[in-house]
């Protein structure tokens, strides 16, 4: 398998804003998942499936945002 | 829908190719409803095979797909194959089952990352697989799939 990452993050902005905050919100909000677009917080949420909707509710098809779930350390996916 | 199917082929079909199903990866229903709004549509999905993969975390397409059919990006997700960790896309979708009686998932997180096989475009990962039970028969060249959701 290869990297499939664009060059450029879209969502790098966002990145930068959620580990600004990440120490903060693991102590509000751990495992919970974040919905993030610019500088704005939509909210906070149990599962994906709610973040992206909710997500989706406030920003629309326009606007990217981004879903994290604010975790100690970043869950590392293995596809063996 | 109905939760069950048994899909059967042959012993020697099913060690070779491994258990696999047809899907459809589409934008979820809060996207196409509000596109249809907006008087926008979505690129047509067409069913692709996909793989049944207990060794996958999560699910996973090639990207070319995830490309087509604009599937909205939600960040990256750090995914460990073949020995190598990296960043690799994540977008929702929709998976559904075409002409077969498996309920549809209407929001999960699907990664794109590069498959092995040039013949396999989706691997079905354990992110699915915690609402199935999966009955793999080697011997009759069989197995089959049940919904547990409520």
């Amino acid at each position: 398998m290869n990297h499939a990452m664009p060059a450029e993050e879209p969502l790098i902005h966002e990145l930068s804003f959620y580990a600004a905050n990440k120490h903060k919100w693991l102590a509000s909000h751990p495992n919970q998942f974040v919905v993030i677009a610019g500088d704005r917080v939509e909210g906070f949420h149990a599962d994906y499936e709610s973040a992206f909707n909710a997500g989706l509710k406030a920003f629309g098809l326009g606007q990217q945002f981004l879903i994290k779930q604010i975790c100690e350390t970043e869950p590392v996916y293995v596809v063996y | 829908m109905a939760g069950r199917i048994v899909v059967r082929i042959s012993p020697a079909e099913l060690q070779r190719r491994g258990p696999i199903i047809k899907v459809l990866i589409s934008h979820t229903f809060a996207e196409i409803t509000e596109a249809k709004s907006v008087g926008f549509e979505f690129p047509e999905s067409l069913p692709f095979s996909a793989l049944i993969d207990t060794g996958a975390a999560v699910t996973v397409i090639n990207p070319r797909l995830a490309v087509r059919y604009k599937l909205r990006y939600t960040g990256p997700e750090r995914i460990t194959a073949l020995g190598h960790t990296g960043q690799y896309p994540g977008y929702a979708a929709a998976i559904s089952f075409p002409d077969q009686q498996l309920r549809a998932f209407d929001t999960v997180r699907i990664i794109a990352c590069e498959l092995a096989s040039a013949e396999m475009s989706c691997l079905i990962g354990r992110d699915i697989l915690r609402y199935w039970e999966l009955i793999y028969n080697g011997a009759s060249g069989e197995f089959a799939i049940r919904d547990l959701r409520p």
